[in-house]
């Protein structure tokens, strides 16, 4: 045999040899990417890391997975550079991802990073004047944490990473969202790419419920990781709508307008959806007034399914149903199939069960909810006129005069809350502290929270003097003012009122003031200033 | 054996081989020359040929030596086949005996001997003649390639070198210079716009020649046949015959190099091993200095201009200079010097105005403005090169700081007003509040018809805001009127209601102001942004980072300032300023991120400033829609929207709308009148009226028949007689047509023209008489044409009697809608003093001139129509704020954004008729009194006619 034909066979045999050993390889690798995926999914930044790191970075997929895991951890400008190759752009869902990588690195470009050890908390701040809210999203975050562990079985990794936005225009830019469908919708927050993107407390004029939100976009995350973001968005919203005040103490407000009346009145209007017909978003959805329903639709089937609606008719008890349930998506169940699993019964059969059960808890609700006709909410006409010539008296010192304007509108504040603050404000700076207290609903009839209408609870009990006639005590006005800064952290009202009551060595004392500092910072005009 | 039958012919063999392969490389040499690739592959080929074969032929002798045998069958055409092939049968048996005893029954030694003796029968003598033979024939073909080569190399030796260089050649080029020229002589020609002499160089060395320049090289060649060729790295051109034994090569002069003469073989060169080392000059682009440049300049300080002072300077010349004025993206270049492309240097000046009344761009500018000089060379060669100097930035007055004074102006009144809110709340209804109130609100009216008629560095407040407010301030001033009369508690709660109202309306009005002041300067801070984003990216691409970093720094320091004015205007104002703010505070930070910025740092700073630039173009609240603000987190929330404009101006806009409807309509009804009677008017039915037009036309053009026709291009006397002529023989063209209105508009035009030329006539003896012959017969017609006129309209006017009683309902119905705007205005939103009574005045007069329409009285009627008409359009205009005398700051010239331009629709085109209305109208409308309109209106009829 010739030294040629000795060579060719030894290729030839070397070839056979390696062949099947390439498909193995390919196939390694293919699942090596996938476990990527699924670890990016399940927002385990280090094993999506080494798994990618064994990877030719130049090869697409690897590349768009690359630009994911950047996104996740928020290095936008590496994800813009991973995701922007030609090859990798004709991937699907690519383009849509640079996008966000851009809009993320153009809103993120020289901010600031704030660690909070003590929560595990990483917050990312657009405004660097927002520093003094860290302390709040670290404690909702950690409490959070651990109700999340308790309530649906999901251990989430460390830290937490929170983007702080100043405007719905970033908020937009940073996750893909239309900046028209979060100005309809009134979006503040967005849990994508393994962050919570929040909007900061200064953009509303009124500001917010920051901590809630927070813990609302957790949730999201929480069930994205559970389900390997197999959870439906009516669970998705449902769970998040639940979870979201479980990290405190239940306020009265938190039921005082109840999901299951608001989703009654709304799918009685034809406002609902079906459940599984919600569409990709609630931020997408048409209007405020639909979302609304939406919102409380799953709130309140959540609910009934989770078994907080014990006792109610074909209601279940089993309070570990949304723990098994996101187990049972874990293993790429369906919802029907996971349902059944955990339940005996698939979506169409509790629906059949929660809908008529729902129907009876209508009740009649507040015109500021905007569902029912008839009075227009105040806020309009005649009271508005009454309202802004109140704050321009008030502003301009005439507070006496200003009760005449005010003052009629006492009735109304049972409703909307801003107006029983301003009626309250009169009072107070007309030196009648009993006539504000009278003017402040007891906040257990309370319908909504709303962070002036607590501070201006927290200067009329501060006003009643400890002790006093009142019987207003320190503690009582510190809380007030605390709730004050829950739904407006960077309101002055609030912010200073929370720290000049807050007790010496309480640890809660340095934040305040680092807020009362910030909120003095924005020099935002007094009521009646504008 | 061996050597007897093999030595003689591998000795001559060895000999042939040497010969031939001299002569093959002598061959292989010059095919290799032609240079081409399978040429020089053929010359290998050939010497590897004859060194192969001498080898093969070598080895085969050698092998056929030690092989006895084959020797012998080699040998066997000379020596006998029979014979040879008995020896070989004996020696092969010996072999096979020798090798197996047995084998054949004979001994081996037997065996042997007859092989032995066989051989010893071979007559081997025959072998040599044919040696010989063939020696002898191998040494002729050996010798006579040798001579051959001999002849070869003797008759061109170079060639040989040549072959052997091109054959070693590496990357086209052969190892081994040769020398091809001899006398080398290089000339250069500078190029002619330089004005420069010619210059020449023996031999070879260093050349200098001006980029564009023509070198001509000359030498003699050693030897001829040679492509020659002068090169450089890039570039090559031939040599030429010359004619007189020598060659020539032209080479134009575009970079520094080295050039080599070569000589070209096919693909291959082989260039001399000296040359020349030229160094191209380029012409520098211009160098320009802007006195003071790099500088920023606060334009509020600049005392209304800045002079700019400049150098430009170039190597060669010049050929024009510009300003360059920039602003955001636009740029404006201005010719400041044209030049013929000799001078190297020039100085110049330019004012530029930076007042209100100066110049336009920097006028307008809102946005820092860069200035700088470019100045152009001649250079052809290359083409014209711009240089430009360092740049001067203006920086106008801060961005938004007038709206926002305006803003805060506003806001004072409106406090104002609240504090005189709460006295008529907390005081009691009583004379003296009353007596308080009044004083307080003549005060503070007072100082709002200040604000409302004040101009901030242009800015005024919008015609809207004021018609409302002005509005409402008469109707507070009625009812503290009211309140003053009789003091008690209803009249005090009228005055409480119209105080709060126009409160209401200015607090609203306001707080939209604030916001369309907030998007118009966001809208400005866009290019601003953009710009300084621009500044970043240049510094990150480290072009010019002094310059990028000072632009970039008075970027950011225009977007604090319109940050820090958007701050000062509302909610949305506020909300926007911190923006800006806080990307400013991010560009800031990226740029101190380490002790010098880096690219990523620059990069960082790139992107905020994008990032600021993208929101500035959607200038909407950071946030936005939802309901129930109260209401869960992540649930929508309530917002108020930031209208463009507040429920007043809507409404002060519909009046607007309702006034300009009105006076359109009315319009109409006037021209129904004005064509009724133009019908009616028919000089052809005075009885005799031709002829006498005819004869007075006569008259007419005999009396300046005398006067010249033309009056050449000066402005003197013959001029002024030439246009009275024309004038005069125009009036008596429209006497023949029968055009009699007409006829009398040119009779004044003539008059005119001849006080005109009577002012001229001392220039000429007699000219005086001449004149006034030609104006005293104008005169004579323009009375009789008076005359006539009236009794035309006349009958005109008992004949269009019937017709104009027609549109009298028409009227009727006008100055009842005229009543019902108003009293509609009164109740919704009062209008300002000056409209109100006009629009009273015109509904007195449309119901007078209805009157007279129902009487069948056109002319009257005509003449009330039409001063309606001006009242209605009067009243109409100041509610547009354009019939309002302009106070305060700087009687800014500076157009307000506010002000909308009328643009007409397409069903607004009414044609001539209509367009001779409006004139009329127009020019009519903007005399003081009704009466003086009259005169002006007949001054515009004979424009339009």
């Amino acid at each position: 045999m010739s030294a040629a034909r000795r060579c060719a066979l030894a290729a030839a045999t070397l070839a056979f040899a390696l062949l099947p050993h390439a498909e193995r390889s390919a196939k390694a690798a293919l699942s090596s990417l996938a476990d990527a995926d699924r670890a990016i999914t399940e927002m385990d930044v280090e094993r999506a890391r080494s798994i990618l790191a064994s990877h030719d970075p130049a090869k697409p997929k690897v590349s768009l997975l690359l630009g994911k895991l950047a996104l996740e951890t928020g290095e936008c400008d590496d994800a813009v550079k991973h995701l922007s190759p030609e090859a990798v752009q004709a991937l699907p869902d690519a383009g849509a991802l640079l996008t966000v990588a851009r809009g993320c690195a153009r809103a993120m470009a020289a901010t600031i990073v704030v660690d909070d050890p003590v929560h595990a908390v990483r917050v990312r701040l657009q405004d660097d004047a927002d520093r003094a809210i860290v302390p709040l999203i670290g404690d909702a975050i950690a409490k959070q944490r651990a109700v999340l562990k308790r309530d649906l079985g999901v251990d989430m990794p460390t830290p937490t990473r929170v983007d702080v936005v100043r405007d719905q225009f970033s908020l937009a830019a940073m996750t893909g969202l239309p900046h028209k469908a979060a100005q309809t919708t009134g979006t503040v927050a967005i849990a994508k790419f393994g962050r919570v993107i929040v909007l900061s407390p200064r953009a509303p004029e009124l500001g917010y419920a920051l901590q809630d939100t927070i813990a609302h976009e957790y949730t999201h995350l929480a069930l994205t990781r559970g389900t390997l973001d197999g959870a439906p968005l009516w669970l998705q919203e449902g769970v998040a709508k639940r979870e979201e005040t479980r990290w405190r103490a239940a306020t009265p407000a938190d039921e005082a307008l109840p999901a299951d009346a608001i989703a009654a009145a709304g799918l009685a209007k034809g406002l609902g959806r079906p459940l599984d017909g919600i569409g990709p978003s609630v931020a997408l959805l048409p209007s405020a007034r639909e979302a609304m329903v939406v919102y409380a639709e799953v709130a309140s089937f959540v609910r009934f399914l989770a078994g907080d609606r014990a006792g109610a008719a074909g209601a279940p008890a089993d309070a570990t149903m949304l723990p098994r349930l996101v187990a049972a998506y874990a293993e790429g169940l369906e919802t029907d199939a996971a349902l059944k699993k955990v339940s005996g019964k698939d979506l169409k059969e509790w629906n059949a069960i929660w809908r008529p059960w729902v129907a009876t808890q209508a009740k009649p609700l507040p015109a500021s909810v905007g569902l029912d006709a008839g009075k227009p909410a105040a806020g309009h006409g005649k009271e508005a006129r009454s309202l802004r010539l109140g704050e321009l008296l008030l502003g301009r010192g005439h507070a006496k005069a200003a009760r005449t304007k005010l003052d009629p509108l006492e009735p109304l504040g049972l409703e909307d809350v801003l107006l029983g603050a301003r009626v309250a404000l009169a009072r107070l700076r007309a030196g009648d502290v009993a006539g504000a207290r009278a003017a402040l609903v007891d906040p257990a009839k309370l319908l909504a929270d709303l962070g002036a209408w607590w501070a201006t609870r927290g200067d009329v009990l501060a006003a009643s003097g400890v002790g006093g006639k009142g019987g207003a005590s320190a503690a009582d006005a510190f809380s007030a003012y605390g709730a004050a800064v829950a739904h407006d952290p960077l309101s002055e009202q609030a912010a200073c009122g929370w720290a000049s009551t807050a007790p010496a060595g309480d640890p809660v004392a340095a934040v305040a003031r680092d807020l009362c500092d910030a909120a003095r910072q924005r020099q935002a005009p007094p009521v009646g200033r504008d | 054996m061996r050597s007897d039958l093999l030595a003689p012919p591998a000795r001559e063999g060895l000999g042939v081989f040497t010969y031939a392969s001299v002569a093959a490389f002598v061959a292989a040499a010059h095919l290799a020359r032609l240079g081409t690739r399978p040429a020089r592959l053929g010359a290998l080929a050939l010497v590897l040929t004859v060194a192969l074969g001498t080898l093969l032929w070598w080895a085969r002798a050698h092998r056929r030596g030690r092989d006895d045998l084959r020797a012998l069958g080699d040998a066997a055409p000379v020596l006998g086949r029979a014979e040879v092939e008995r020896v070989l049968r004996g020696l092969a048996l010996a072999e096979r005996i020798a090798r197996d005893p047995a084998a054949e029954g004979v001994s081996p030694t037997l065996a042997r001997l007859h092989a032995l003796r066989s051989i010893e029968r071979l007559d081997l003598d025959r072998l040599a003649p044919v040696g010989a033979r063939r020696a002898r024939s191998a040494r002729y073909f050996g010798l006579f390639a040798l001579i051959g080569a001999a002849c070869v190399l003797g008759a061109a030796p170079v060639r040989l070198a040549e072959g052997i260089d091109v054959a070693f050649a590496r990357g086209g080029k052969g190892p081994f210079p040769i020398v091809w020229l001899d006398d080398p002589r290089v000339v250069v020609h500078p190029p002619a716009y330089l004005h420069l002499p010619d210059t020449t160089i023996d031999g070879y060395g260093r050349l200098v020649a001006n980029r564009g320049a023509q070198l001509v090289l000359r030498g003699t060649p050693k030897r001829d046949g040679r492509t020659l060729l002068l090169a450089d790295d890039f570039h090559e051109v031939p040599f030429l015959d010359d004619g007189a034994g020598g060659v020539v090569a032209h080479w134009s002069v575009a970079t520094s190099g080295r050039l080599r003469v070569r000589a070209r073989f096919g693909e291959v060169v082989i260039e001399e091993p000296e040359g020349w080392e030229l160094k191209a000059l380029v012409d520098d682009v211009p160098t320009v200095e802007l006195e003071g440049a790099p500088k920023t300049i606060d334009l509020a300080t600049a005392g209304g201009s800045v002079p700019l002072k400049y150098d430009a300077f170039d190597d060669h010349g010049l050929r024009e200079v510009h300003l360059v004025v920039r602003v955001g993206a636009h740029e404006e270049r201005r010719v400041l010097a044209k030049l013929d492309g000799e001078p190297k240097h020039d100085r110049g000046g330019y004012v530029l105005r930076t007042g209100p009344q100066g110049d336009p761009l920097v006028a307008k500018a809102r946005t820092p403005i860069r200035v700088r000089i470019e100045a152009r060379d001649n250079d052809p060669i290359t083409g014209p090169k711009w240089g430009r100097s360092a740049e001067l930035t203006l920086l106008p007055p801060t961005i938004g700081a007038a709206e926002a004074r305006r803003y805060e102006a506003l806001r004072a009144e409106r406090d104002a007003l609240v504090d005189l809110l709460a006295l008529a709340i907390e005081e009691p209804a009583d004379a003296a509040t009353a007596v308080r109130l009044q004083t307080r609100f003549d005060e503070a009216s007072t100082s709002l018809g200040d604000t409302l008629g004040q101009s901030w560095e242009g800015v005024r407040t919008p015609p809207r805001i004021a018609a409302i407010v002005k509005g409402r301030l008469r109707k507070a001033r009625e009812a503290i009127a009211a309140e003053l009369k009789t003091p008690g508690a209803a009249p005090r709660a009228n005055t409480t209601e119209a105080l709060e109202t126009l409160t209401m309306r200015l607090d609203e009005a306001l707080r939209a102001l604030g916001g369309r002041d907030a998007k118009g300067i966001a809208a400005l801070l866009v290019d601003v942004a953009e710009d300084g984003a621009a500044a970043a990216h240049e510094a990150a691409q480290g072009n010019q980072p002094e310059e990028a970093t000072l632009r970039l720094d008075v970027d950011a320091k225009a977007l604090d300032g319109g940050g820090a004015s958007m701050r000062r205007l509302g909610t949305l104002g506020r909300d926007l300023g911190e923006i800006v703010e806080n990307d400013l505070r991010r560009v800031a930070r990226a740029r101190a991120s380490s002790p010098a910025p880096s690219a990523t740092s620059w990069a960082q700073a790139e992107l905020a400033l994008r990032d600021l630039a993208a929101r500035m173009r959607e200038p909407v609240p950071s946030f936005g829609g939802g309901g129930n603000s109260a209401g869960s987190p992540g649930a929508p929330s309530e917002e108020d929207q930031i209208g463009d404009e507040s429920e007043g101006e809507k409404q002060a806009g519909d009046q607007e709308s309702a006034l300009e409807e009105l006076a359109k309509e009315h319009g109409s009804a006037v021209g129904e009148v004005e064509d009724a009677l133009r019908d009616a008017e028919d000089p052809k039915s005075l009885e005799g009226l031709d002829e006498e037009v005819k004869k007075r036309a006569k008259a007419l053009r005999d009396a300046v028949a005398g006067l010249p026709k033309n009056g050449g291009m000066q402005k003197n006397l013959e001029n002024a007689e030439a246009s009275l002529r024309e004038k005069a023989e125009s009036m008596a063209e429209s006497l023949e047509r029968m055009q009699i209105g007409d006829a009398h508009e040119r009779g004044e035009s003539a008059l005119k023209a001849g006080e005109d030329a009577k002012d001229k006539a001392w220039m000429a003896p007699g000219a005086d008489e001449k004149i006034d012959d030609a104006v005293g017969e104008v005169k004579k017609q323009q009375e009789w044409l008076d005359g006539l006129l009236k009794k035309i309209r006349e009958r005109a006017g008992q004949k269009a009697k019937e017709k104009v009683k027609g549109v009298a309902p028409r009227e009727r119905g006008l100055e009842q809608k005229t009543g019902d705007l108003g009293e509609q205005s009164e109740k919704k939103a009062p209008m300002p003093e000056g409209p109100r009574s006009l629009l009273e005045e015109a509904k007195k007069k449309m119901g007078e001139a209805a009157d007279a329409l129902e009487k069948g009285d056109a002319d009257k009627a005509l003449e009330k129509q039409r001063e309606a008409q001006r009242l209605l359009e009067r009243a109409r205009d100041q509610m547009k704020g354009e019939d309002e005398p302009q106070r305060g700051g700087d009687g800014g010239n500076r157009p307000n954004t506010e002000d909308k331009l009328d643009i007409p629709k397409a069903e607004d085109h009414k044609g001539p008729e209509a367009f001779r209305k409006r004139v009329l109208g127009g020019l009519g409308a903007g005399a003081s009194s009704p009466k003086m309109q009259e005169a002006v209106k007949r001054y515009a009829e004979g424009l339009v006619r």
